[in-house]
């Protein structure tokens, strides 16, 4: 059986509900307010920092190394000698709920604040 | 003799469709796009196209062939080992969505099954790469909303693309794919 020869009402649900999902996930991390701690993870390790001590942390996992910098209540990847680059161009984030990701080294960095935005962090 | 006449034809147009199939992938290769938007797994989904057309045209046990071969061809090619899991956890669940497409009969054209599958083919790399590096929520969060846009703008695009050309294709019009 071949797929229908006309666009059908399916397939206007479907793009609806698609884009209702990205305008979702694309209003979700302005939500939240200034987080307080930043979370590093790499491989079994997990680090905790305060935001308010300005700071800057070399990591070396999966054989790459990553310069994390902290400044002025927002953290940042600033430098990384991975192929793709993502982490450092996702630039500073100081929002609690926010992350950056560098897939390639297996490092995460991610802002957590007060109790509240924790709760309404979990539900998704 | 008829049945192996069947069977060399069915071959034959698996054959076809992992080539195509591989050259689109080999397409997305060559593209920069990941220069211009640096993000991993950010891809058109070329390779989709054949795919589905072949789950519709020579059916599902087809295109699951056609899919793995793709997957394995261009892991041994162009990938790695991460690349690898990544495009099959994506290819799978891919083909479990066409197949519930399938089931719903007419319910949806190309436009709506390309949707679908690109925004199925980014959940399973999501989930695939959650499993690889075991800290989940960061991870959603942070590619989710870029996977997700991508996958609505890229997977209307093809399926657009799909919805004009494969009622064109000559060669594998329903008389001759019948098989």
């Amino acid at each position: 059986m071949m797929p229908a020869k006309r666009i059908t009402i399916g397939d206007i649900l479907v793009l609806t509900i698609a884009f209702l999902l990205v305008v979702f996930f694309a209003l979700r991390p302005f939500s939240g307010r200034a987080g307080d701690t930043c979370i590093l993870s790499f491989g079994e390790t997990e680090k905790h920092f305060s935001l308010s001590e300005d700071r800057v942390v070399a990591i070396e996992n999966n054989g790459y190394l990553l310069t994390v910098e902290i400044r002025d209540g927002r953290a940042a990847v600033i430098s990384s000698d991975c192929p793709d680059q993502v982490c450092v161009h996702t630039g500073f984030i100081s929002k609690s709920g926010q992350a950056v990701a560098c897939i390639p080294a297996g490092v995460i960095l991610q802002i957590t604040g007060d109790t509240g935005d924790e709760e309404d962090f979990r539900v998704g | 003799m008829w049945a192996k006449d069947r069977f060399v034809k069915q071959v034959l147009y698996c054959a076809m469709y992992t080539a195509l199939a591989l050259m689109l992938s080999f397409v997305e290769v060559l593209l920069p796009l990941t220069a211009a938007i640096p993000l991993p797994g950010f891809k058109l989904g070329l390779a989709n196209l054949a795919v589905m057309d072949c789950a519709f045209r020579l059916g599902l046990p087809a295109a699951f062939a056609v899919s793995l071969a793709r997957v394995l061809l261009m892991g041994i090619l162009f990938g790695n080992v991460t690349s690898f899991f990544f495009s099959l956890c994506g290819g799978i669940t891919v083909l479990l969505i066409l197949t519930l497409c399938k089931r719903l009969g007419s319910t949806f054209s190309f436009v709506g099954i390309s949707v679908l599958c690109a925004m199925g083919h980014s959940a399973g790399q999501l989930f695939c790469a959650v499993c690889i590096m075991g800290s989940g929520m960061a991870l959603l969060t942070t590619y989710a909303p870029f996977l997700a846009a991508a996958s609505l703008l890229f997977g209307f695009v093809n399926g657009l693309l799909l919805f004009r050309i494969s009622p064109r294709l000559p060669l594998l019009s329903e008389k001759h794919s019948r098989i």
